[in-house]
């Protein structure tokens, strides 16, 4: 064996000429190997999928957390900020009512099919949006 | 009026998150077992590079790398539908291998306390203080090349896969080694024995 590459290249040609290799085998061949080797193939390939089917799982509760994250983060910070509105929940929700008639656009936006009807909208409701209409600037005219 | 030329074919069709959970229940039990065989070959080919890290971590990995590629944010690797799906994998699988092989040469400092030793005099002699710098570190240059002493003492009597061993060393294709000698049946079983030796030897 001649030395022109490093020992830790020559290891790695072999693994991953034999890598290459098992991608050249025939279906069959590749079970028959396993058998051989006392493995059953159909067990194998089920725990690989498994593993697999869990990476996949994995990704979206990851994807899943995040948007959960980004949303408590956005819930606390409208939380956190310190807005002035009316003092009564009638005041409260007349302005709002206000800046619904002055821009019809955000009132489709901020509202959604489960509070389709203005009337139906709670305290907290009104409160929510107005907290939102103002961390968005949108309030700054109507005072 | 002349045509206008078209300019390069269309974009490839790249897989959605839902197509790809597809594509994992679609695998049949011989693509399942290659995409596994050929992670462990290549985690075993990273040496002390994997850093602790199996077949199953590369498959995962590739697999992950996938499905934020579906997510076109322009991370990633997107799944081309045009190409199989075991074919994308073991391509991502020698891409993400080959990339953990260069980040462990580039920045794995040398813990030079592993391979210090003590003289009989009490004195602490390091073998790195021989090492030219452009080397790679000495103790993994010394465990690759026990291992692959190891391979080579498996085949002392068979002179096949001493040929093969050297050809792939010397990095030839499988047609250019069976021009020293071997017919196609002959070389693709020296590489099933080799195959079935090596895999029988410890990691």
């Amino acid at each position: 064996m001649n030395n022109k590459k490093n020992y830790d290249e020559q290891l790695s040609a072999i693994m991953n000429r034999l890598a290459e290799s098992v991608l050249e085998l025939s279906d069959d061949q590749v079970l028959a190997e396993e058998r051989e080797k006392g493995i059953d193939p159909t067990k194998e390939a089920e725990s690989i999928r498994n593993v697999l089917r869990h990476s996949s799982k994995m990704q979206r509760m990851q994807k899943l957390q995040a948007a959960e994250r980004a949303y408590e983060e956005n819930v606390a910070r409208l939380n956190k900020n310190q807005y002035q509105f009316p003092d009564s929940p009638t005041r409260r929700k007349q302005l709002l009512a206000a800046v619904f008639a002055a821009k019809p656009d955000v009132q489709s936006v901020l509202l959604t099919a489960q509070h389709r009807d203005f009337e139906q909208l709670t305290d907290v409701d009104v409160e929510s949006l107005l907290r939102q209409l103002a961390d968005l600037g949108i309030l700054e005219s109507f005072k | 009026m002349a045509k206008e030329p078209t300019h390069g074919a269309p974009p490839p069709a790249a897989a959605t998150r839902d197509e790809i959970d597809q594509a994992i229940e679609a695998l049949t039990l011989s693509q399942l077992v290659k995409l596994k065989k050929y992670a462990a070959w290549r985690t075993r080919g990273l040496g002390r590079a994997s850093l602790g890290r199996d077949a199953e971590v590369l498959l995962q990995e590739a697999l992950t790398s996938t499905i934020v590629g579906a997510e076109g944010t322009g991370e990633g690797r997107r799944w081309n539908k045009n190409v199989d799906f075991i074919k994308h994998l073991t391509e991502a699988m020698r891409s993400i291998s080959d990339h953990w092989k260069t980040q462990f040469d580039e920045r794995e400092p040398f813990l030079e306390s592993e391979v210090v030793t003590v003289t009989g005099e009490g004195e602490e002699y390091s073998p790195l203080a021989a090492v030219p710098s452009e080397d790679p570190p000495a103790e993994r240059a010394l465990l690759a090349k026990e291992k692959v002493r190891q391979v080579f003492d498996l085949f002392t009597e068979d002179n096949e896969a001493i040929l093969v061993l050297e050809g792939w060393v010397e990095g030839m294709t499988g047609p250019e080694i069976m021009e020293f000698g071997l017919t196609k049946q002959q070389y693709e079983a020296t590489v099933k024995r080799i195959r079935y030796a090596v895999e029988r030897m410890k990691n």
